[in-house]
């Protein structure tokens, strides 16, 4: 109970301070993952021509494509930088000592961040996937399922998002390299561009990231149906998504309590 | 202090020695420019020291002496490099909930409300009746006017009395203030005082305000480069160095020769 307590208050705190300037939060929030889709649905509707095939993609179902990865691509990366820019300003205001020092733990704190922080953006990833399963005569089993995996994609971001909030407050001129690996990361997933558009020799490099098989299960659910080894991949993302969580959700509250914070 | 039972000791500090990794700028040899060079500066050196519950403790001591390093370390916001201490018979983190931390007026947030800063604490640290321990403490520390007003709007006086509030709000058994009185005017550090002489828990209390360590404490720890100078009931400190006041002792304490320094 106390610990739904502490969760409620940290994602309840953090909706008025995004409340706070409610037009930018919308801005950033909602415009942003819509350019994305905008400009890559531009791009496919002039690529493509009658009859040609691009890994999955057809002139007939890359609207799906593209939506669902725009999703996964935008909730992925909100879920990675929130944690991490929140983190940062709370640095700066000085106001983070008194979460560290409150009973609150770390995995409790960050769930409230996920709720109060990408509550919105996983609300609005349901209703584009919703408006997609409806345009593209979905089921409500594949629209629920989807959720979920986009949900697991989300932790995964939480969790990366972690490690940077980490090399931010404790390891602050490390920082950049791990703008660089992230930046490589979402480069190599494949969110809106079918793995074919890469080298072949990084096919099985790629296809044992998380965060493709993530992304490639939904958009694969949603062209194809079923595939043989769905559930292995569910269970394998999932597999990921509660370590790539929980363990640099660890290595963050070490950190802070062995070298602390650096910076200010 | 030191024959005291630990049953009656609300902190135990074993042996603590701390040091913070910093980085100076010097001239290399064979270099034509200076660099960056990292150094470790010792802020405890091998400290104990008890504070007794139900007693208000002043720790005094000049500036980089080691006094919020220790409270950070009594909090439980960082961890000893070597070293033990306890919080009422316990690890810090085992007993969060029975620890309020005031560090001046920061560790509230300036984009919420006063209400908003105590319903986020409140529910961090599960607080029953929240409302009512609001209500409480805007009537005790006079904030009533100003307590649905965004706090970026307070004066440093109001924010120091809301800082207070905080620290406060689940009602703690040990109530940590660093320089609570800083910066704010005379009028308002008297009616602080008055307020502070009157809790009922156990304070810790460090400050820079001679008068202020006179007023409140019943017992006095004076530091210095990491290191107690001398420690004990106020009365009898002020005995060890033929001291009329507690600023008299204190710049006392600090001409003493070393080997001279011990805890009463």
């Amino acid at each position: 109970m106390n610990s739904l307590s502490r969760i409620l208050a940290v994602a309840k705190k953090e909706w008025r301070l995004n409340l706070r300037f409610p037009l930018e939060f919308l801005a950033t929030n909602a415009v942003s993952p819509l350019k994305t889709a905008i400009l890559m649905l531009l791009l496919y509707r002039g690529l493509l021509v009658n009859g040609s095939q691009f890994g999955l993609l057809r002139k007939d179902n890359y609207q799906v494509f593209v939506l669902v990865g725009t999703t996964c691509h935008s909730l992925f990366l909100t879920a990675m930088s929130t944690f991490r820019f929140k983190m940062v300003s709370e640095k700066y205001w000085s106001t983070i000592t008194a979460t560290l020092v409150s009973p609150a733990s770390i995995l409790e704190v960050i769930a409230g961040f996920i709720i109060g922080s990408v509550g919105f953006n996983i609300l609005m990833a349901a209703a584009i996937l919703g408006g997609t399963a409806i345009f593209f005569h979905g089921t409500l089993q594949m629209y629920l399922i989807s959720m979920g995996v986009l949900f697991l994609l989300c932790l995964m971001g939480f969790g990366i998002g972690i490690l940077g909030t980490t090399m931010s407050l404790v390891f602050e001129g490390y920082a950049f390299f791990f703008d660089y690996l992230t930046q490589a990361l979402i480069f190599v997933s494949c969110f809106y561009y079918p793995i074919e558009t890469l080298p072949r020799f990084a096919h099985a490099f790629i296809r044992a990231l998380p965060t493709y098989q993530a992304t490639t299960l939904i958009q694969q659910y949603y062209l194809v149906g079923y595939h043989y080894h769905f559930f292995m991949s569910v269970g394998f993302v999932a597999l990921n998504a509660v370590i790539l969580l929980c363990l640099p959700a660890l290595f963050l509250d070490y950190s802070i309590k062995k070298y602390g914070l650096v910076g200010y | 202090m030191a024959t005291t039972s630990s049953v009656d000791l609300a902190i135990k500090a074993e042996d603590l020695f701390f040091y913070y990794v910093t980085q100076e700028r010097k001239k290399i040899a064979g270099l034509p420019f200076k660099r960056f060079v990292s150094h470790r500066h010792v802020a405890l050196d091998h400290m104990s020291m008890n504070v007794r519950t139900g007693r208000i403790t002043a720790l005094m001591g000049k500036n980089g002496s080691g006094k919020t390093t220790f409270i950070k370390i009594a909090t439980g916001a960082r961890l000893p490099h070597s070293g033990s201490v306890q919080v009422f018979g316990q690890h810090p983190d085992k007993v969060k909930s029975r620890i309020g931390l005031c560090l001046g007026a920061s560790l509230i947030y300036h984009r919420l409300t006063g209400r908003e800063n105590l319903e986020y604490f409140g529910g961090l640290y599960g607080v029953k009746n929240l409302d009512d321990r609001i209500g409480e403490l805007t009537d005790l520390l006079r904030l009533n006017d100003s307590i649905d007003t965004l706090v970026e709007a307070y004066s440093y006086g109001m924010k120091a009395k809301l800082a207070l509030a905080r620290a406060m709000i689940h009602s703690p058994d040990l109530l940590i203030l660093d320089e609570p009185t800083l910066g704010i005017d005379y009028q308002l550090a008297l009616e602080l005082r008055t307020f502070v002489r009157k809790l009922k828990c156990t304070v810790l209390l460090t400050t820079h305000y001679m008068e202020e360590a006179d007023a409140l404490a019943d017992d006095l720890i004076l530091i210095d480069g990491g290191k107690i100078l001398a420690s004990g009931e106020k009365k009898l400190v002020l005995d060890k160095f033929g001291a009329k006041n507690v600023g008299d002792a204190f710049v006392k304490s600090l001409d003493e020769p070393r080997e001279m320094r011990s805890a009463i």
